[in-house]
């Protein structure tokens, strides 16, 4: 019986340990890949506002695909007008970041302003 | 193996799992409070840049009750959104147009002829606070001229640098729309951008080191009236002699008629009122503050300490006057309503020649910006205050606040107003309109 019951606890125990490690380490990595996609949007935003001037035209432009982990990124960032704003004196910028793991297919899009300086 | 180690065994590789799980999900938490706050923040300031954009195009802004602004940027969650408002919690203050310090409404002081904005961005839990203070930026033109711009000989246009002889960019502005707006002959060079509103004229030996803007929108240019300087009726002054010898003078000044300087002028942090031509032989010194209703002709302007500045406002034009750029040298504003011509000076500060179409010319002269001219400050009993002729005076109180830092330095804002100076007597962007861009004076993130 004792024998049972021990076989029992250590099988269900294997089970969570077997099964959680992947998940956990697939969720980490996850975070790490969003964590990157999110520094890398914001600094793409930053130096979009640093060099700008005058203000770029509107439209999409695709930047050029980087690596991260083994994991290849793919951006580009788009310039669109705000209504009200004359195109000249503020844009609203967004980059959109996709990337594939073993999860799926993720994407990330951040916005902000670009004022004229 | 037994039950007990089994039980043991089964409670270490529990307490492994409960760890694992306790960093995935902490991790997984930092990531997404990571990304809120990077949001909350963009939010932020996003509101306060449109608010700045919206400051500059309408200095009332924010004064009528119910103002403010609310964005969205894409890729954010429903609900996250930044806001600037002018009432209630988080206040934002518009002191554009004021002449004194208001209190915000945490008591807090903002300067005359600023506006404190509070951007607030909210992304899921996360919140972010953004203040800036903001004022009007310094005239940014080493020269503007409403008319023609010409230059010949060894012609050096740029700005200040402290460390080296080396011209760093200054820009070059004329709004005459003909074709030869700005005419550049062989041996002139701008070192910053030249924009004009009319075509340009360059010697295959001429030189533009930034951009050129032909056709260009015409540039604001400062809009001052001389009249209202004069003390005459309103202000105590010494009646100053039409023909005099070499001049040194303090406090306030005002001569009738013409006047010639036969020698030297002496400005001992004076304020000068001439309501007619002034005629110096032999070159001005010190600092101090000139208003000139005619014509304004000063030759051998004469080298001077650093320290030196004057403001020249005249109603004609201005001849300045000297017998080499290394051996003569003009530290201060030049305001014309008139043309300006300069030959074999140096001339640092800021130049403009507004309200007419006549020609600047430029002759082996060198012009370096240094935006410090834009403002004068002196003794209290030298203020020339504008006013009208009745004796009420446009501007009750001198400037209370006005941040001497480095043109676009962000400064907190204790030191913005610990800088305050109550002695200044012109500030040239009192002068400008609507148009003049806003500059950050202090940036402030909160939490």
């Amino acid at each position: 019986m004792e024998t049972v019951i021990s076989s029992c606890l250590l099988g269900l125990v294997a089970f969570f340990v077997l099964s959680l490690f992947p998940s956990s380490s697939l969720l980490l990595h996850q975070d790490r890949f969003r964590g990157h996609a999110l520094e890398f949007a914001q600094a793409s935003l930053e130096g979009l506002d640093q060099v700008a001037r005058p203000l770029p035209p509107v439209g999409t432009k695709a930047q050029p695909d980087h690596e991260f982990e083994g994991v290849v990124f793919h951006s580009q960032i788009s310039l669109q007008a705000v209504a009200g704003e004359a195109p000249e004196q503020l844009l609203q910028a967004s980059c959109q970041v996709n990337w594939k793991d073993a999860l799926g297919s993720h994407q990330l899009e951040l916005g902000d302003y670009l004022a004229q300086h | 193996m037994g039950l007990p180690s089994v039980l043991a065994l089964a409670c270490l590789l529990f307490l492994v799992v409960f760890v694992l799980l306790g960093t995935v999900l902490s991790d997984h938490g930092l990531i997404c409070g990571l990304e809120n706050k990077t949001r909350a923040r963009n939010l932020a300031e996003a509101a306060v840049k449109r608010c700045c954009l919206r400051l500059r195009n309408q200095s009332d802004y924010g004064l009528k009750s119910g103002e403010g602004l609310t964005v969205t940027l894409p890729g954010d969650p429903a609900g996250a959104q930044g806001c600037v408002v002018f009432q209630g919690a988080n206040a934002s203050l518009n002191n554009l147009l004021g002449q004194a310090a208001v209190a915000d409404s945490r008591g807090w002081p903002v300067p005359a002829r600023s506006a404190l904005l509070i951007g607030v961005g909210k992304c899921r839990s996360s919140q972010v606070r953004i203040e800036a203070l903001l004022r009007r930026a310094d005239f940014p033109y080493v020269l503007a001229s409403q008319g023609p711009v010409e230059s010949s000989g060894a012609t050096r246009i740029g700005s200040l640098s402290n460390n080296t002889q080396n011209l760093l960019p200054g820009d070059l502005a004329s709004n005459s729309c003909s074709d030869r707006a700005v005419a550049l002959g062989p041996e002139s060079f701008v070192s910053g951008d030249l924009r004009c509103a009319g075509g340009v004229f360059l010697d295959p030996l001429a030189k533009v080191n930034g951009q050129t803007f032909l056709h260009a929108s015409q540039v604001e240019l400062p809009k001052i009236d001389l009249k209202s300087y004069d003390p005459f009726g309103r202000l105590a002054f010494q009646d100053i002699p039409t023909l005099t010898g070499n001049q040194d003078l303090c406090g306030i000044c005002r001569c009738s008629t013409d006047m010639t300087v036969q020698g030297h002028l002496n400005l001992q942090g004076a304020s000068l009122f001439v309501n007619g031509d002034l005629v110096v032989t032999n070159g001005i010194s010190g600092s101090g503050l000139l208003v000139v209703m005619g014509q304004t002709q000063v030759q051998q302007g004469i080298q001077l300490e650093t320290s030196d500045r004057a403001v020249l406002l005249s109603g004609g034009h201005v001849l300045l006057t000297g017998v080499g750029a290394q051996a003569s040298q003009f530290h201060g504003l030049v305001y014309t309503q008139g043309g300006l011509t300069a030959q074999q000076l140096s001339l640092v500060g800021a130049f403009v020649s507004s309200g007419s179409d006549q020609a600047t010319l430029i002759q082996d002269a060198s012009l370096a910006y240094d935006p410090q001219v834009t403002r004068l400050s002196l003794p209290t009993g030298s203020m020339l205050i504008p006013g009208s002729p009745s004796g009420k005076n446009t501007e009750s109180t001198p400037t209370k606040f006005s941040a001497k830092g480095a043109r676009g330095a962000w400064v907190s804002i204790d030191s913005f107003v610990s800088n305050s100076d109550p002695s200044l007597a012109f500030n040239l962007s009192d002068f400008l309109g609507n148009g003049q861009p806003l500059e950050v004076i202090s940036w402030r993130e909160d939490p």
